[in-house]
């Protein structure tokens, strides 16, 4: 009994049909066995059980419809040995065989066909369980997404293909209706949530999307000739104006399927990526600021060595005047030495003049473009300005040019600074450290062909271990007073240029930087 | 690099050293010496000084506060090491407070802002100048009195020191437990031998030689 309950659940919910069908095959089968029985019949009255199995199929599946055949051929078996038992021949015999035969092929059958409806069964629940979910990330995530009917617009442009038209923007040239009519050609299937508050309330409307591609226009025809050249993908920063009438940066992709049947649902997806850019071009523009902050505390940090370096020709010319007044008065006046005195301070004035020059061509924002230079001219007179700060800390600097090196391409003012800002770095590691020998050597060579490199050494206590990771981090600093940007500026400002940057211990000791620079950068960046 | 119309050395008087590492400032303020007719000596660095001035001679020293190698602080020091006590006066490109406190501290007679007046760095010039004349004569004075020290005994010096603290012949025989009459005779050599007539005379030679000796004279 509990068998069969077990064999009805699973074909349930639909149990009372059941239950109706299991009790017709039960009274067929006894029909046909009373008939089999006890009437005279001479047929292959027991083949009838076959409709029984037909009734039972309805009704139960896998081993009940083996206990079903079980019976039926126990019941067939019953009624022969009955009606037989004494006088078996072999038409009985032949007929018993058919029945047993029929009854087997149909239970065969029937298990076969159930197994391949519940196979069928199986599928379709799976494949509605990935709809739903497909609706559910369809309509829940806050990428903007649409269903989109492009078959009609597929259509067209593949007529025009045929037609040997190829060049969707000089067709659009041709025929300023080409878009409208293209976008009224296309039928938004569906919209989510969040592509409804991007275009607004009512997506549906062919008006929407044609005030949405207006500023983007041009990308409109790129999506076209992307259909027309049978493209699988389609992706870009496109501007599109929203229902408020605001323009917004979005990341647009659209996936083109395979078959041309399933050009009627089309996935079309954009993600608002106005802030990340508005983000971006702030950070870039914060970045020009600290560079520009930098090179004015750089400017800071030499104004010490700058006043000093203005007042030895200035107090000069002072006392040459004086004296000259004091040779003029004297009597007679010593012209001579008047003379010496004059032009003294003419060569005095010249210098300082020279000195405001050169800080002034430091600090010009106007000089960014790049001009070949002369490498070891570039360093002698870089280093000419660091003079008093070397002097100062007592600081011995060499200049070591390691093979010959071609005119390079740069920005003189902004390899000038990052010259500048490792030679600081290495003066003040060396004062800081209390190095009793300060030598700071600046190499320059071919790194291969097509690059130069500039090495900064100094004798100092080198990069300590636990530093040497975030040497280039912004803010990072291991100076009481410092802001931690000058390193991570002078490697952005190199790697504008496609250089590169880098620092390390030297193997007898102190720190070396090392600028590897393209004889010519490939582009320039603004 | 030596100033190629620096004053022969021959020329008597005192010297004023010039000590920095422009040569536009060096040549300047060796013309305005000149000008006044001061003997002038310039260098270019601390090292150039020690290698080539005859420091030994009257006169005084501009020094640059900033110099190559060693800063004018430092050399001021390892002058007074050295045992030469030339008057320094500093002069700097720019005004630092600390700095010219310390050298002031130090020993310094003027420190003086670049760029400067004339009449200033000859005022500070001609003052150190003074005030090196009036050390060297001291000196003098206390050379002398200490080599006629030198020909007292040891007993005439403590009978001297018992004199200059005030103390009367008869006290001073009880002190030392001698006679007074050979405490007239030992306070007699004193002052023959100080070459002095009066003990308000003795008293100062006295304190000259215990300020140049070190030794405390009561």
């Amino acid at each position: 009994m509990s068998i069969v309950s077990n064999l009805r659940r699973a074909r349930d919910p639909d149990g009372g049909h059941n239950g109706a069908f299991a009790l017709a095959a039960g009274g067929l089968a006894a029909a046909v066995f009373l008939v089999d029985t006890f009437t005279d019949i001479e047929g292959a009255v027991a083949v009838l059980y076959v409709v029984t199995m037909l009734l039972a199929a309805q009704a139960t599946t896998g081993i009940g419809l083996f206990l079903s055949a079980a019976i039926c051929g126990a019941l067939t078996l019953l009624s022969y040995a009955v009606t037989h038992g004494h006088d078996a021949d072999l038409q009985s015999a032949i007929r018993l065989t058919g029945a047993l035969a029929a009854l087997f092929v149909t239970t065969m059958l029937l298990v076969k066909t159930e197994a391949g409806r519940l196979h069928l069964v199986s599928t379709n629940s799976a494949l509605k369980e990935s709809e739903a979910r497909y609706r559910s990330i369809f309509d829940r995530t806050r990428v903007a997404l649409w269903e989109r009917d492009y078959s009609k617009l597929r259509a067209l442009l593949m007529d025009m293909k045929a037609q040997g038209i190829t060049d969707i923007k000089v067709q659009a040239q041709a025929d300023p209706t080409f878009v409208d009519h293209c976008v009224s050609l296309i039928r938004v299937v569906a919209a989510n949530e969040a592509a409804r508050e991007m275009l607004g309330l009512d997506p549906s409307a062919g008006g929407t999307l044609r005030r949405a591609i207006i500023p983007g226009q041009e990308r409109f025809l790129d999506v076209l000739q992307a259909i027309m050249s049978d493209d699988r993908i389609f992706e870009d920063r496109v501007e599109i104006r929203t229902h408020d009438g605001e323009n917004k940066l979005v990341l647009l992709s659209i996936v083109f399927p395979e078959d041309p049947a399933a050009f009627n649902r089309v996935v079309v997806s954009m993600v608002d990526i106005t802030q990340r850019e508005m983000a971006l071009k702030a950070l870039a523009e914060a970045q020009a600021e600290l560079t520009k902050a930098s090179k004015a505390a750089m400017v800071g940090a030499m104004s010490a060595s700058l006043a000093h370096e203005l007042n030895q020709p200035l107090g000069a010319i002072v006392v040459n005047a004086q004296t000259l007044l004091r040779w003029l008065d004297r009597n007679p006046p010593d012209l001579a030495a008047v003379r010496r005195s004059a032009e003294r301070i003419i060569r005095d004035s010249q210098r300082a003049s020279e000195i405001i020059q050169n800080t002034r061509s430091l600090l010009s924002p106007s000089n960014s473009k790049l001009e070949p230079v002369d490498l070891d001219r570039l360093l002698v007179e870089t280093m000419a300005l660091m003079e008093h700060e070397l002097q100062r800390s007592g600081v011995a600097l060499h200049i070591e040019r390691k093979s010959e090196v071609p005119p390079i391409s740069v920005v003189k003012i902004e390899l000038q600074q990052v010259l500048i800002n490792l030679v600081t770095n290495a003066i003040q590691a060396m004062d800081g450290a209390g190095s009793r020998e300060k030598i700071i050597t600046i190499a320059a060579g071919l790194a291969d062909c097509d690059h130069v490199y500039i090495a900064v050494r100094d004798t100092g206590p080198g990069i300590a271990d636990d530093v040497r990771d975030k040497l280039f981090a912004p803010f990072f600093t291991t100076k009481a007073t410092g802001m931690g940007m000058g390193l991570s500026i002078c490697r952005t400002t190199l790697e504008a240029r496609g250089g590169k940057l880098n620092g390390a211990n030297n193997a007898d000791g102190g720190a070396i930087f090392e600028m590897n620079l393209p004889i010519e950068p490939e582009v320039e960046h603004a | 690099m030596r100033d190629i119309r620096k004053q022969p050395k021959e020329e008597p008087g005192p010297v004023v050293f010039i000590v920095d590492d422009d040569v536009s400032m060096r040549e300047a303020l060796t013309d305005l010496f000149r000008s006044v007719k001061f003997n002038v000596d310039a260098f270019e660095s601390a090292t150039a000084f020690l290698e080539a001035a005859n420091f030994a001679r009257a006169g005084c020293m501009l020094l640059d506060v900033r110099l190559p190698g060693v800063s004018g602080l430092d050399f001021q020091m390892q002058l007074e090491r050295t045992g030469c006590k030339m008057p320094i006066i500093f002069m700097t490109g720019y005004g630092d407070i600390p700095m010219s406190v310390r050298a002031m501290k130090a020993g310094a007679v003027d420190f003086l802002t670049k760029p400067f007046k004339d009449q200033d760095i000859l005022d500070a010039v001609s003052a150190a100048i003074e005030q090196d004349a009036a050390r060297r004569r001291q000196d003098a004075q206390s050379e002398a009195v200490a080599s006629l020290a030198e020909s007292l005994t040891r007993r005439e010096r403590e009978v001297m020191k018992a004199v200059v603290r005030g103390l009367m012949n008869k006290q001073i025989a009880y002190e030392l437990g001698i006679s007074e009459v050979t405490v007239k005779l030992h306070r007699g050599n004193v002052m023959r031998k100080m070459d002095v007539r009066s003990v308000a005379e003795l008293v100062r030679k006295a304190e000259m030689l215990g300020a140049n000796s070190g030794e405390p004279v009561s």
